[in-house]
């Protein structure tokens, strides 16, 4: 392990990837911080840039962006009462009455400690865990992946806010079968081509993940005409008071920052609950673990309601790198997209990612971690000037979004038939989402759609064509099994709720 | 729209793309080896039009209820922008990167309220060579369309 560790820090240590992963954080930050834009959006901008660079680096500047947005996401939280994302939700219950009452610059030095110890946890646990579940997985045939891949998809449908499984569902189907738009690799016949040359390799995924998250975020923000106002402007051009910690408040908030790391890391692990879940999580345990005054302070500017949820949502980033990296099923649309991504540099994660490319996973590892350390070191003290970028006029910021989308594709293929895929599909996906139809469902079913049905025609050819592989593979029965109970407990929890409004 | 209609909608578009992604289906060409085998190129598009159209239906037939959808939003903000997207499609391979690039982004800059010409030209024009100048000097070659040819 440490020897991994070592070959991991080698493989970083040129003064490029230190450059890019210092830009990828600040980037990353500025990108969270606008109203509407968060991880998603600042990752999948940066897709069509990651896929020319080495994948070593690659992925330092992916892990920079990610961990840099959801940090921006927490300073627009605290300074201006806007969440760029909802994983930072929780971090403006406490956050903003802290900025309001003069203490702006603790809350957001809470914000990176708090990152900053969740991230590191995570990537000691993740050190810790992913050995042990790629040896296990190692075992896996196409049956077992199969359910997996079940598994990964119905755990975030079910997990999705807003809109409702269902929902949720339709999108993860829909997403599988655009993955099969293209020429079929086991037959090699076209398929839903229409003889259109352009899409006969299939749909691009930097397109489909550029027009579902960052152009359709871009135009619902036009649409919807959010403005930052023009107090928190002023709020951000202002003093945000001294960055430093005493020594009272880290006794006060260490052991929410112990609890909270664990919290979010098993959250994370787990697919389909993701950030946003570990934040209001561990944000509620603290609350309920509070007695007395300290428990008066949660919603008026308790230090420790703003450090769970910033340690919990970036601990929990780090575990959603659990599944991701050892058996290649993302548990989140940023994952999804990072997944994506590294499929296209021609890395392909999963148990053997581990065995065979050791180095590429140890990279991996010590890109999630140098992220965090930058984000403390650098990002922090930068941020009263970084705050100021929140007076940016939104009228100049969309433009200059779309045009990054715009050239993000067109540069990929010097193709404008892409371009006017592009415009139709952000068309289309900001219809779906003013009717609250999730994003991520679909693009992780494009993602997983090609491999999901490989796995299914190997199974069934290794099985002379019998389904009876789903209940007689213990593995396999087990996962398809926990894919049921994840469907349940949506339902279970509504025919609760329903009985309580009757009784 | 009322919400239930707009929920309706969507529904009912949904249900006709799964219903002719399913169709379609059948009109795969196989290859005349794939009869046997249990697994064709067919297989996984016949499982999943009428999983999206059971899916669909459901939502067709219980709309979910909640605010109405499309009150108060910029409408015409949105689709001059998806209509300037559309105009650079057309232009890129005519008048070239730069060019095309500096008239979206001031077109953009217009369409959102910014109406100094003072401010939004230099800044498109800026930012557009600004980017051709980055992807110049990491090799790639950007057209200039018919400017190329006047020099």
């Amino acid at each position: 392990m440490i020897e991994g560790l070592l070959i991991g820090f080698w493989t970083l240590m040129s003064p490029t990837n230190i450059g890019i992963l210092v830009l990828g954080c600040v980037m990353g930050t500025f990108i969270g911080m606008m109203p509407g834009l968060g991880p998603v959006t600042a990752v999948s901008l940066l897709v069509p840039v990651v896929l020319t660079m080495e994948p070593a680096t690659a992925m330092v500047l992916l892990a920079a962006i990610y961990y840099g947005a959801m940090f921006g996401g927490s300073t627009a939280s605290v300074l201006i009462n806007a969440p760029g994302e909802s994983s930072s939700v929780p971090t403006t219950f406490d956050g903003y009455p802290m900025a309001r009452n003069g203490q702006a610059g603790k809350a957001l030095a809470l914000c990176a400690w708090g990152s900053f110890v969740g991230g590191t946890v995570a990537t000691l646990l993740l050190m810790l865990a992913a050995p042990t579940l790629a040896r296990w997985a190692l075992s896996f045939q196409a049956p077992e992946y199969f359910a997996l891949m079940v598994l990964g998809l119905t755990a975030v449908a079910a997990f999705t806010e807003g809109g409702g499984v269902v929902k949720a569902l339709l999108m993860t189907v829909v997403g599988l079968m655009l993955a099969t738009v293209g020429t079929d690799v086991a037959d090699g016949v076209e398929r839903y081509t229409f003889g259109i040359p352009d899409i006969s390799d299939g749909l691009s995924f930097v397109l489909l993940a550029m027009a579902a998250f960052a152009l359709a975020e871009a135009l619902t923000a036009a649409l919807r005409n959010e403005k930052v106002s023009e107090e928190a402007k002023k709020a951000a051009r202002g003093d945000v008071g001294s960055l430093k910690l005493t020594r009272d408040d880290v006794r006060e908030v260490a052991p929410t920052m112990a609890r909270s790391s664990v919290l979010g890391f098993v959250v994370g692990v787990l697919p389909g609950a993701g950030a946003t879940i570990a934040a209001f999580m561990s944000y509620a345990v603290e609350r309920n673990l509070a007695t007395g005054a300290r428990r008066a302070e949660f919603g008026k500017g308790s230090r420790r309601g703003v450090t769970a949820p910033e340690t919990a949502n970036n601990a929990s980033a780090g575990g959603a790198y659990v599944p991701l990296l050892t058996l290649g099923i993302p548990g989140s649309g940023t994952t999804a997209v990072i997944l994506g991504a590294l499929v296209a540099l021609g890395v392909q994660p999963g148990p053997r990612l581990y065995v065979e490319q050791s180095e590429m996973f140890w990279t991996v590892v010590v890109s999630m971690y140098l992220g965090n350390l930058v984000l403390l070191v650098i990002n922090l003290p930068l941020i009263p000037y970084i705050a100021r970028t929140l007076a940016i006029p939104e009228q100049m910021l969309v433009p200059l979004i779309l045009f990054f989308c715009l050239i993000g594709v067109y540069l990929v293929s010097f193709n404008t038939f892409d371009l006017w895929m592009l415009i139709g599909l952000a068309a289309i996906c900001v219809g779906l989402r003013l009717v609250d139809y999730p994003m991520a469902p679909l693009l992780l079913g494009f993602v997983l759609g090609k491999l999901m049905e490989e796995n299914l025609r190997r199974a069934l050819l290794v099985n002379d064509g019998s389904f009876a592989f789903l209940w007689e593979r213990p593995i396999t029965a087990l996962l398809l099994a926990i894919s049921v109970a994840c469907m349940l407990v949506p339902v279970v929890g509504k025919l609760k709720a329903m009985r309580a409004a009757r009784v | 729209m009322t919400r239930v209609n707009a929920e309706r909608l969507v529904a009912l578009l949904i249900l006709l793309f799964s219903l002719a992604y399913f169709v379609l289906a059948f009109g795969i060409k196989l290859p005349p080896s794939s009869d046997e085998t249990p697994f064709s190129a067919r297989t996984f598009p016949l499982v999943l039009g009428p999983l999206a159209m059971a899916l669909s239906l459901a939502l067709l037939l219980k709309p979910p209820g909640g605010e109405d959808v499309g009150r108060g939003l910029a409408w015409a903000r949105a689709l001059g922008l998806v209509g300037l997207m559309a105009l650079y499609a057309l232009a890129i391979d005519r008048l070239g990167f730069v060019v095309t690039s500096a008239l979206f982004l001031a077109a953009g800059f217009y369409v959102l309220g910014e109406r100094r010409m003072k401010v939004l030209l230099p800044i498109a024009a800026t930012t557009a060579l600004a980017f051709w100048t980055m992807f110049t000097l990491l090799d790639v070659q950007l057209d200039w369309g018919i400017f190329g040819r006047m020099f």
